[in-house]
C-alpha cells in the first residue's frame, strides 16, 4: 500500500465502514425534534441579537467611538461595532497571525474605478472624504485589500477583542504608509470567526471610489456610500465575489446564501452604489462548489469549481472570461487539466492590467504546482513556480508573475519559466494583487511572526517595500 | 414555510448521516448524539436560513463541525490529557490483522480534534481543500498538510500490519 490514491480509498472505505454501523433510531430523532421545538418556541423563530451600534447615526457613532476609544481603550477603538467597553480578550478566541491561503482565492484588486454618477467622488486619494478614523486595533490581521488609487485603499481584517465579531476595517490615504481604523459592519469575518453558521459573515471588501464600498460574503452583503462611516446591510444580499469593472459592479450571486457546495452561481451587474442588480448572461456549464471573480481593466474572469460530493478526486473547474467589462462571456473550460490521472485544483486566477489571464494549478496527488498564462484566452503558456507554491499568485503582466512558495517570495519575468527569489519580500502565504503593470500589493507581515502590514511595489514586482498597519 | 414541519422532516431524513459524521468526529456514540442534538437545536430558531440553502445538509454539516471544534475547545480546560488514546475494544478479524475500518478508527482516535475533523471532512464528507480550510479557519496548505500526514500515518500502520502478518496465520498466534 504505497500509492496515495489507494491510501485515500482505504481511508474513505474505512470511514464508510465505521459509519455504516451507526443509525439514528426513532427515539433519538424524536428527542432532538422535541427539544428543538421546545427551545425554538421560547426563543422564537429568527430570534437573534439585534444589530447594535452600526445602526447609530454615522457621525454620532464615529464621534463616540473616537472619543471613548481614544480616551479609554486606545487601540481597541474601531473594531467592527462592538460596545465601547470590551473585556480582555479571552484565550478561547483564536487569533490568526497570517491569513489562510484559502482566502487567497480572493481576486486581485480592481483597477481604479471610473467615476460613477451614483454617487460620484473624485478618484484621487487626497481628499478628506469618509470617516476621520481612529487608531488601528491592536493585533490587527489583514485579510483583504482594496484600492481605488495608488494612495487610497482599505484593508479588511480582524483583531483580538472580547466581544466578537471583531471584524475591523483600516483605511490608508498615503499608499499604505499609515493606516487608521474606520467603522466596519457588525459581521463575523470568514474564516477567522467562531460563530456557528447562524451569524452574518463577510469575507471580502471592495471599494469602487472614495465613497462607495461593499463588504460581503456568502451570508451577508453590506453597502457604504459615505466612505465607510456607516454600513447598510442589503436585504437578502450575499456575494461569492465582487469586482468593480468598467464603471459598474459585478458580483457572483447564487440561489441562496450559504449554498456552497451546491450553488447555482450567477453573475449580476449593478451601477456603483445602487442596490438594484440585474443578471448577466453566462454560458452554461458552470460548477457549483466555489466561485472566484477577478478583474483588471475590461477583462474579467470567473472560475467556478465543481461540487466534489461523490468523489474528492473529481473536482473539476470551469473558467469563464469577458473582455468587454462583463457584458459578453466566453466559456474557456477547465483551466487546470488533470495530469497523470490525478485531479488538479485551480487555486487562483488573476488578471493583469494587459488583459492576460493567469491561473495557479495544484495537483492533489503529490506533484508540483504550475501556472498557466494566456493573452488571448485560448493559448496558455505553462510556468513552473518553485516547489511549495500553493497559495498566492499575482500578475503585473503576462510575463511578470509573482508567487509565494515555502515562505519565500518569487518573481518571474518570462511567464513562469524561470523564477528568482525577491529579497526583501513577503515571507509567507499572503494576499497578492496588482492594480497596474507597475503597482502591486501583498498583504502580510514583514517577517514570519512579525508585525502585520502591506508590501508595495511600484516597479512591477522587482522591489517591495513593507509598511506595518500599526 | 420554514416551520416545524420542514425541520422535523429534515431531522427524520438526515439524522442518521449527521450522526455518522458526528461519530467519526467524536469517536463516541453518546457524545455524537449530544453533538447532533445540540447542533440541530441551535439551528432551529433560524431554520429559514438553513432551508434557504440549496443543500441544507451541507449547511448543517458545517455547523456540526464548528460545534464539535468549539465544544471541544470549551471543554478542553477541564479535560484530562493522555499521551496515548484510550484503548478500544477492537477485535481483530479472522486474518489476525485490523480491518480497514479498525485501522481508520484507530488512526482517528489518535489524532487531535482539528486533524480528525479535517480527515472526516475530506474522506467522509468529501469536501474540497478550500472548503475545509474555510470551515476550519486555517490555511489551505495546512489542510493539505494534515491530509498528507494522515495518509502517511495510515501507510505506516498498514505496513506495520503487513509486516506482522506472517507471524499470524488465521488469527492463531504462533
Amino acid at each position: 500500500m504505497s500509492d496515495e490514491r489507494q491510501l485515500s480509498r482505504l481511508m474513505r472505505d474505512g470511514m464508510l465502514a465505521e459509519a455504516r454501523g451507526v443509525s439514528a433510531g426513532p427515539e433519538f430523532t424524536e428527542r432532538v425534534i422535541g427539544q428543538a421545538l421546545a427551545t425554538g418556541g421560547s426563543a422564537g423563530p429568527g430570534h437573534r441579537p439585534p444589530w447594535r451600534n452600526w445602526v447609530l447615526p454615522a457621525a454620532a457613532a464615529a464621534l463616540v467611538a473616537l472619543l471613548v476609544g481614544s480616551a479609554l481603550f486606545g487601540t481597541k477603538l474601531l473594531h467592527s461595532a462592538g460596545p465601547a467597553t470590551r473585556p480582555t480578550p479571552t484565550l478561547s478566541q483564536p487569533v490568526l497571525t497570517t491569513p489562510p491561503p484559502s482566502l487567497q482565492t480572493s481576486p486581485a484588486p480592481s483597477s481604479p474605478a471610473p467615476t460613477s454618477p451614483v454617487p460620484s467622488s473624485p478618484a484621487t486619494g487626497s481628499g478628506a472624504v469618509g470617516p476621520a478614523g481612529g487608531p488601528v486595533p491592536a493585533g490587527f490581521t489583514g485579510w483583504d485589500l482594496t484600492w481605488v488609487s495608488n494612495d487610497l485603499g482599505w484593508a479588511l481584517g480582524t483583531a483580538p477583542c472580547g466581544n466578537p465579531p471583531c471584524t475591523s476595517i483600516l483605511r490608508t490615504r498615503d499608499g499604505g504608509r499609515s493606516w487608521v481604523g474606520i467603522p466596519a459592519p457588525r459581521a463575523f469575518l470568514i474564516p477567522t470567526d467562531t460563530c456557528n453558521s447562524t451569524c452574518d459573515r463577510i469575507s471580502n471588501l471592495r471599494f469602487a471610489n472614495q465613497l462607495v464600498g461593499y463588504a460581503y460574503g456568502p451570508d451577508a452583503f453590506y453597502l457604504t456610500t459615505d466612505g465607510g462611516a456607516t454600513w447598510h446591510k442589503q436585504a437578502g444580499g450575499y456575494a461569492y465575489g465582487l469586482e468593480v469593472v468598467a464603471g459598474t459592479v459585478l458580483r457572483v450571486s447564487a440561489q441562496a446564501a450559504g449554498c456552497e457546495p451546491g450553488c447555482s452561481f450567477r453573475l449580476q451587474r449593478s451601477a456603483i452604489g445602487s442596490d438594484s442588480w440585474q443578471d448577466v448572461s453566462l454560458p452554461a456549464g458552470g460548477r457549483s462548489a466555489r466561485a472566484q471573480l477577478a478583474a483588471s481593466g475590461h477583462t474579467v474572469v470567473l472560475v467556478t469549481r465543481a461540487n466534489s460530493a461523490g468523489g474528492a478526486e473529481d473536482a473539476t473547474s470551469v473558467l469563464f472570461a469577458s473582455h468587454d467589462g462583463g457584458t459578453s462571456w466566453q466559456k474557456l473550460g477547465e483551466p487546470c487539466p488533470r495530469t497523470g490521472g490525478g485531479e488538479v485544483d485551480s487555486l487562483q486566477a488573476t488578471v493583469a492590467s494587459d488583459g492576460s489571464i493567469s491561473v495557479l494549478c495544484q495537483p492533489r496527488l503529490p506533484g508540483r504546482a504550475f501556472t498557466l498564462t494566456s493573452t488571448d484566452g485560448v493559448h496558455f503558456v505553462a510556468g513552473t513556480p518553485p516547489p511549495g507554491a500553493d497559495g498566492g499568485l499575482g500578475a503585473a503582466s503576462a510575463s511578470d508573475l509573482v508567487v509565494v512558495a515555502q515562505d519565500r517570495f518569487y518573481r518571474s519575468t518570462d511567464s513562469g519559466a524561470h523564477w528568482i527569489a525577491v529579497e526583501p519580500g513577503p515571507p509567507g502565504d499572503t494576499w497578492i494583487g496588482f492594480e497596474s503593470a507597475t503597482v502591486g500589493r501583498v498583504l502580510g507581515p514583514r517577517s514570519n511572526g512579525g508585525p502585520a502590514g502591506t508590501w508595495t511595489t511600484t516597479d512591477g514586482g522587482r522591489s517591495w517595500t513593507f509598511h506595518s498597519f500599526g | 414555510m420554514t416551520g416545524p414541519v420542514e425541520f422535523t422532516s429534515f431531522v427524520r431524513q438526515h439524522s442518521t448521516v449527521l450522526l455518522r459524521s458526528a461519530c467519526l468526529l467524536t469517536g463516541d456514540r453518546l457524545e455524537a448524539e449530544e453533538l447532533v442534538q445540540d447542533t440541530l437545536v441551535r439551528l432551529y430558531p433560524n431554520w429559514g436560513r438553513v432551508s434557504a440553502a440549496e443543500v441544507p445538509l451541507a449547511y448543517v454539516r458545517r455547523s456540526l463541525t464548528n460545534n464539535f471544534l468549539n465544544g471541544r475547545r470549551r471543554r478542553s480546560s477541564g479535560d484530562l490529557l493522555f499521551a496515548e488514546p484510550p484503548e478500544r475494544g477492537y477485535e481483530p478479524d479472522l486474518g489476525g490483522r485490523l480491518s480497514d475500518r479498525q485501522l481508520v478508527r484507530q488512526l482517528l482516535d489518535g489524532l487531535p480534534d482539528r486533524q480528525r475533523a479535517v480527515l472526516v471532512l475530506r474522506f467522509f464528507d468529501d469536501l474540497e481543500d478550500t472548503e475545509i480550510a474555510s470551515i476550519m479557519g486555517c490555511r489551505r496548505g495546512t489542510v493539505r498538510s494534515i491530509i498528507s500526514r494522515g495518509l502517511q500515518q495510515l501507510r505506516a500502520e498498514t505496513e506495520r500490519q503487513a509486516a506482522s502478518q506472517p507471524r499470524q496465520t488465521n488469527g492463531n498466534l504462533r
